[in-house]
């Protein structure tokens, strides 16, 4: 005989209740280690996902411009990167629709591609898409299509597709030369379906993280190159890795195990120094590519002028042009112009003659550059100031002399997209022969359209021209001198005419249009000079941040699989969230194991009694017990790790179908960490084993002899707090909840939700404390009250007060937490979206167009520009739309799984700034006069920061920062640093952050909008509501303009929250079930237990139907005891949810739930009763 | 044969008295009792006059309010933890009324119970307590369980068990209560029996004034002290 067998013994002996131990321990482990493996699951389908739509591709080259297609041939030769295998590929945003139905599918990518790309989804057939140029000839339009697309526009092989896209290497939209009509924006492609391809490999390629079904459409390169004027050039240069993953040098460098290690969590800025070789293949980008590679040309002449595709030279290149100039010796001349409507004489304030659509130039023009001279062959001065100089041909028909003033006027983009037109007054300080400078065509950059029209009549200019005011020596001018400039400024009035005519206010985007290069002896430029010239600018721009900026000419790779792994690194932590979520299962459960350990324990008192009286050690008595349990705990532990995997796949089903709000379209899959598991069984051991030594403690203190009396003895003579004790914690508890709300209703000294959520916790234990209160009175019969029968049902309920006490508080908790989180659902009705101050800020609906809208639809002019219908303005008179630019980036919200690495910025446009709405939670302090928060956005921060405004769910939860944070986003010119100075609540923009208008613009150079707020009139029902959306759909739908309402909008956010709580509930009710299994297992105990007192009442005279009474009031008292006390707890917890707008408490369930413990609770000890005092009395009496 | 040296017992003004709502309620008043190695001690007396209360607290299940017992040299009114535990095992034996054996243990294993605490040197075995077990008259059963005998079988069992550590004092409470009057008169017989050949101290509480007469010396309890 030893310890052993002894507990092996008693474990086969006890088998019953072992088995009940072990599942209720099991349980608790399962739940623990599933709900990591749900975070697992997360995590690793967020990467299989990053990965798989990824292909091969380890990194990418894609900077929105187009550069030489070849250049990936000279990445990859033997002195560069032979193995890298750059793929060449034009990649577009569009949209698509059937050619037969309007419907029209937007965030579409528009590929061009050819065999090459087959080396970064995989080689033919296996996805479906053999990238050979039979499989895509030209001729026949032919396009593959991947299933999602086909799915929305329910396409098939043999369909016509229309994919419409922005046109690429267009100047900027709010500059003169920016072109804002439809069609001059956008065109359109006809495709015939070849192939659709399945939901894998290509079918699923894409760049961007937060696209789980992207719609791809597949052409070949040759054929779109064609089709967008760019044979021969690309926009996009992917990279693929060597096996799973290489660095730029070709080597492998490891796997999945690789991935993790470099799973990163800090914002896209830092990615690149971690990324294996980026440096070396972004040196040798910088070292292979050539001024053509950045949209830019160098006309070769006596000058060398380098220009723009995009007509403007970025600020950054004209710096690098200066340094490259100085490092190959040449003089450097920044030159610009401007085409001015009219130049016109004034004589005082008569209006003299006019020359009409005159260009006119600024910049260098002395030696070694063409100079004005001036019509006595001398040198005019360089200009300062309002002076000007006219060639001779302008003077002439001007009649103007020096000292003359002339008045210029030009068109500017105003804010709303229409044209304005601005005056300039300038005094003539000279007359310039024509020679030089002053017949010098070649100042002016090649613009389609413009320069290469034979005549001025064939101009097809961005601007409004009034060709009636041409004349035939306007036309004369042109045939000989072309565009070459009239009239000659300083570089400061082209600058200010550049930026508008608003003095003070810088050009936005540039205002250079060439730089010429000269030899500093006034010969001509020498091929050597020119070819250091354009080496030292490659270097120079490629050597620069390294990051890739749309609109830029930066080039540069970005590590996009590093990046997506990053991301992949889940928004929130699942993990945790799930066992937050199963917090209070797990507690059901070690509850549960304690309470059935505590009974086992009780039921062999008498045994433990013997045990000390033969000599055992308290301690060897406990160690004996523990023993036993530890087993049971380890048997559990081994059932419930494995039961925790198929909890885990029962959470991702309901992610997948009851809670779909919670995740999205994001496919899960199960994925499983030995880690989790070892984690998940260590913790339901740790768990488990703390209740058993919890409920083991009752045996410490009972004497041998009150042990040997059995459970009974054990029961009345257990030590207990006195009733004293729990009625001043009850009192306290009552205090302490009604100061709570004192603080938080006078002074605001604690915030009203937290407030009421903490006095329904202490209202919770008071209610609980008054419950032992009540429990110890009534195990005293006041002498002279005669005993009834619920008195009698009170006696015995108090007869085993902990017992009882754990029963009322196991379901008080329950019922607390489930009436908590029912409360805090979340709906806004229609009436509360049309407030102000609603999170929809007063708005109907919300529109999004993906290609950006050169025009801003909320202005007649605008939608002028943008080709709306006429008839279109009477019906959309009273609404107000605000369009708003947007800096591409992730979704902040959390409808995207993924960890945003650069969140989305949305431009507010001063209107909207001034106008105010929706609900802060909390903001920055204002100044002095200021009452609006939203004006905090226009303030001038230190260190160059930004001021931004963001939901608070998506700052504090997603972003992980808060009020005062600071979140940084890359930039064109460097990082941007954007300081939260205001949290909104429960809004629209938790896809976002926001910030001025101007800001975006100057910070980030955003042009276009992309998002778009529309305010209906006051009392507009709801037909008058559709009928306009109807239109903006029609008239901007080639823009991929869609609408929402904001209704739906903050539905999908409310959706995710009340998803996770849906799951709160379900889980909460899988905690309360258990619960009610322990209540149904201590009912029968308690009956069982009682089964010789229960007869003895029959032997005494009462009949069979007063006994099961008797039972069954007893149970009903404590169910309803604990419901009741968690019912007002709970209640008083969710207060100000309940009152506020937008609470959508589900009732029904939640009553059903409830009432459905109380059915259980009183039919379990119904059942129990009778099958007690069925028996035979003698039997039952003698029964132990 | 007890394995340890002749001890005596000594009670010296043991007192033991209960708090009611009522007061204290003094159930011994100051009992001095001898006890020599081989005697078998009878304690007779009325329902509630303390006999049992009396066993308990010499066989230490029970403190007493004031005066002392002794063992030999050993305090037993002054033992805790360790010392306590190790003198219920090895200078006690108990013999309960309801023999409290442990359903899920054989017989043999119930005999060899007590012996779990010991150190394993010195530790009695299956060969001593089935000799122990054919001593009271139950050899060939050892592997039946509790569940399987009657009340006197049981009773023969309890008794093995408390010997099987070799204790100088047994103690009985109302062995024979729930036994026939044959079977009680058998087991008082072992009593005597086992007493003298072991040279054990055996106390033993009993109703019954029939077999408190085959005992060596017969005590009565009347209100709270030994007559």
């Amino acid at each position: 005989m030893n310890f052993w067998r002894l507990i092996f013994r008693n474990l086969v002996y006890y088998r019953r209740a072992n088995v009940a131990v072990v599942l209720g321990a099991a349980v608790g482990v399962a739940v623990i280690t599933g709900s990591l493996a749900v975070g697992d699951s997360v995590t690793g389908s967020l990467r299989d996902l990053a990965v798989a739509r990824l292909g091969r591709t380890a990194f990418a080259l894609t900077t929105g411009n187009f550069f030489r297609e070849s250049l990936a041939a000279d990445l990859a030769r033997p002195d560069e990167f032979p193995k890298a295998r750059p793929v060449p590929a034009v990649m577009l945003e569009a949209t698509a629709s059937d050619a037969e139905s309007e419907t029209r599918v937007p965030q579409v990518t528009l590929f061009g591609v050819d065999r090459r790309f087959g080396a970064i989804t995989d080689p033919a057939d296996a996805f479906g898409l053999p990238f050979t140029a039979a499989a895509l000839r030209p001729a026949t339009r032919a396009a593959a299509v991947s299933r999602s697309l086909a799915d929305d526009l329910n396409l098939r092989p043999g369909s016509l597709l229309l994919v419409t896209f922005v046109r690429p290497g267009l100047a900027a939209p709010d500059s003169l030369f920016g072109r804002r009509k439809r069609t001059e924006v956008l065109q359109t492609v006809r495709l015939n379906v070849a192939r659709v391809l399945p939901e894998a490999g290509a079918g699923q390629f894409s760049l961007k993280g937060d696209r789980p079904r992207p719609r791809n459409v597949f052409v070949s390169l040759e054929w779109l190159q064609e089709q967008i004027k760019r044979s021969g050039l690309a926009n996009v240069l992917f990279v693929p890795g060597v096996g799973d993953r290489v660095d730029a040098r070709g080597s492998k460098v490891g796997d999945a195990e690789h991935d993790k290690e470099h799973t990163l969590a800090p914002a896209m800025p830092g990615l690149q120094s971690v990324a294996p070789g980026l440096e070396r293949l972004n040196a040798a980008l910088a070292r292979t590519a050539t001024i053509d590679d950045y949209g830019l040309r160098l006309l070769v002449g006596k000058e060398a002028a380098l220009e723009s595709r995009e007509m403007v030279l970025s600020p950054e290149v004209v710096a690098a042009a200066e340094a490259a100039a100085g490092q190959a010796g040449l003089r450097y001349s920044e030159t610009s112009i401007y085409l001015a409507n009219n130049i016109t004489r004034l004589d005082g304030d008569i209006r003299g003659p006019t020359v009409p659509y005159s260009v006119v130039a600024a910049g260098d023009f002395a030696s070694p550059f063409a100079p004005l001279v001036s019509l006595s062959g001398s040198m005019l001065p360089a200009l300062e100031g309002d002076g000007v100089v006219l060639n001779q041909w302008t003077a002439d028909q001007l009649g103007a002399a020096v000292g003359d003033t002339v008045t210029m006027s030009f068109y500017r983009v105003a804010a709303d997209g229409s044209w304005a037109t601005f005056s300039k007054l300038f005094t003539v300080r000279g007359i310039a022969a024509m020679t030089g400078a002053a017949v010098d065509r070649t100042l002016v950059p090649q613009f389609e359209g413009l320069t290469d029209a034979p005549k001025i009549s064939d101009w097809r200019p961005p601007f409004p021209i009034d060709l009636t005011r041409i004349r035939d020596v306007d036309e004369a001018y042109w045939k000989e001198y072309g565009p070459a400039p009239k009239a000659f400024i300083s570089a400061a009035a082209m600058r200010d005419i550049w930026a508008g005519g608003q003095d003070g206010r810088p050009a936005e985007t540039g205002w250079v249009t060439s730089v010429r290069l000269a030899a500093a002896n006034g010969g001509a430029t020498t091929e050597t000079d020119l070819a250091s010239f354009t080496r030292s600018l490659t270097m120079i721009l490629g050597g620069g941040r390294g990051r890739a900026s749309v609109g830029h000419a930066t080039l540069a790779f970005i590590p996009v699989r590093q990046a997506a792994l990053a991301g992949a690194a889940a928004a929130t932590d699942y993990g945790s969230l799930l066992l937050g979520l199963s917090s209070f299962l797990v507690l059901a459960a070690a509850l549960l194991v304690a309470l059935l350990v505590r009974l086992s324990v009780e039921t062999r008192a008498r045994q433990v009694g013997l045990l000390l009286a033969v000599g055992f050690t308290r301690g060897a008595a406990a160690r004996l017990l523990l023993g036993e349990t530890m087993v049971l705990i380890i048997v559990a532990v081994a059932a419930g790790v494995p039961l925790g995997v198929v909890y885990a796949r029962g959470i991702l089903w309901a992610l997948a179908t009851m809670w779909t709000g919670a995740v999205g379209s994001f496919p899960l899959t199960l994925h499983v960490e030995p880690a989790s598991l070892a984690i998940g069984g260590a913790a339901g051991f740790a768990v488990a084993a703390l209740a058993a030594v919890w409920a083991v403690r009752v045996l410490r203190r009972g004497e041998v002899l009150t042990l040997l009396g059995g459970w009974r003895a054990l029961g009345l003579s257990a030590w207990r707090p006195r009733a004293r004790v729990a009625g001043t914690i009850a009192i306290i508890s009552l205090a302490g909840a009604a100061t709570v709300l004192v603080l938080a209703g006078f002074g605001h000294r604690v915030e009203a939700t937290t407030a009421f959520f903490i006095s329904g916790s202490l209202l919770l234990v008071a209610g609980l404390a008054w419950t032992w209160v009540g429990l110890r009175r009534a195990a005293r019969q006041p002498a002279g009250v005669a005993l009834t029968i619920p008195r009698l049902a009170r006696r015995y309920a108090a007869r085993q007060p902990v017992r009882s006490l754990l029963t009322v508080g196991l379901l008080a908790a329950a019922t607390f937490i489930i009436v908590t989180v029912a409360a805090n659902r979340q709906g806004s009705s229609e009436a509360d979206l049309a407030r102000k101050d609603s999170g929809a800020g007063g708005f109907a609906l919300v529109g999004d167009a993906p290609l950006g809208l050169p025009a801003d639809p909320g202005t007649a002019a605008g939608r002028r520009e943008l080709g709306f219908d006429p008839a279109d303005e009477a019906r959309l008179a009273g609404v107000k739309i605000y369009s708003l630019p947007v800096q591409a980036g992730d979704d902040a919200s959390c409808l995207n799984m993924q960890r945003p690495l650069v969140p989305r910025v949305v431009g507010l446009p001063e209107l909207l700034i001034g106008r105010g709405g929706f609900s802060f939670a909390e903001f920055q302090p204002l100044p002095p006069g200021m009452t609006n928060p939203w004006e905090l956005l226009n303030q001038e921060l230190p260190g160059g920061e930004v001021p931004a405004i963001g939901d608070e769910a998506s700052v504090r939860w997603i972003l992980h920062s808060g009020l005062g944070g600071t979140i940084t986003v890359p930039g064109p010119r460097g990082d941007v640093h954007l300081r939260i100075v205001g949290l909104l609540r429960g809004s629209i923009w938790q896809s976002e952050l926001l910030v001025a208008q101007p800001q975006l613009e100057r910070r980030f150079g955003t042009k276009g909008y992309r998002r778009f707020l529309i305010e209906g009139p006051q009392q507009e029902r709801r037909g008058g509501s559709a009928a306009r959306a109807a239109i903006l759909r029609y008239e901007l739908g080639d823009f991929g303009f869609d609408l929402r309402t904001t209704g739906a909008v903050l539905a999908g956010f409310e959706g995710v929250q009340n998803a996770y709580l849906s799951s709160f509930e379900t889980l909460g009710g899988l905690g309360l079930a258990l619960g009610a299994f322990g209540l149904v297992t201590v009912l029968l105990r308690n009956v069982a237990e009682r089964r010789s007192e229960l007869a003895l009442l029959l032997a005494l005279g009462f009949g069979r139907g007063q006994v099961v009474r008797l039972v069954v009031a007893e149970n009903a008292m404590l169910t309803a005891l604990g419901l009741g006390i968690g019912l007002v707890a709970g209640l008083m917890a969710a207060g100000p949810h309940l009152v506020q707008a937008g609470a959508a408490v589900a009732w029904a369930p939640l009553a059903a739930s409830l009432a459905a413990v109380l059915v259980i609770g009183l039919g379990a000890s119904m059942v129990a009763a009778r099958q007690a005092v069925g028996d035979e009395l003698i039997t039952a009496i003698r029964a132990e | 044969m007890s394995d340890q040296p002749a001890k005596r017992l000594v009670l010296d003004g043991v007192r033991k008295a209960y708090a009611t709502d009522a007061g204290p309620n003094e159930v011994l008043r100051g009992v001095s009792l001898e006890v020599r190695p081989g005697e078998t001690v009878a304690i007779v007396g009325v329902s509630g006059s303390g006999k049992s209360t009396l066993l308990n607290i010499i066989g230490s299940l029970d403190r007493a309010t004031a005066g002392r017992v002794t063992l030999g040299e050993m305090d037993v009114t002054a033992l805790e933890g360790a010392a306590l535990a190790d003198y219920r095992r090895r200078q006690v034996g108990f013999v309960f009324q309801d023999h409290h054996l442990l359903p899920q243990c054989t017989v043999l294993e119930n005999v060899l119970l007590p012996t779990l605490p010991m150190a394993a040197a010195g530790r009695a075995g299956p060969a001593e307590a089935e000799e122990l077990l054919r001593r009271v008259g139950f050899a060939g059963r050892e592997n039946d369980f509790p569940q399987h005998l009657s009340g006197g079988e049981r009773q023969r069992v309890a008794i093995a068990r408390a010997l099987v550590n070799g204790p100088p004092l047994v103690l009985c409470d109302e062995p024979t209560g729930n036994l026939d009057r044959r079977t009680g008169e058998a087991v008082a017989d072992l009593f005597v029996e086992l007493a003298g050949q072991r040279q054990v101290m055996m106390l033993v509480v009993t109703h019954n004034l029939d077999l408190a007469g085959r005992f060596s010396r017969r005590l009565e309890l009347r209100d709270g002290m030994l007559a």
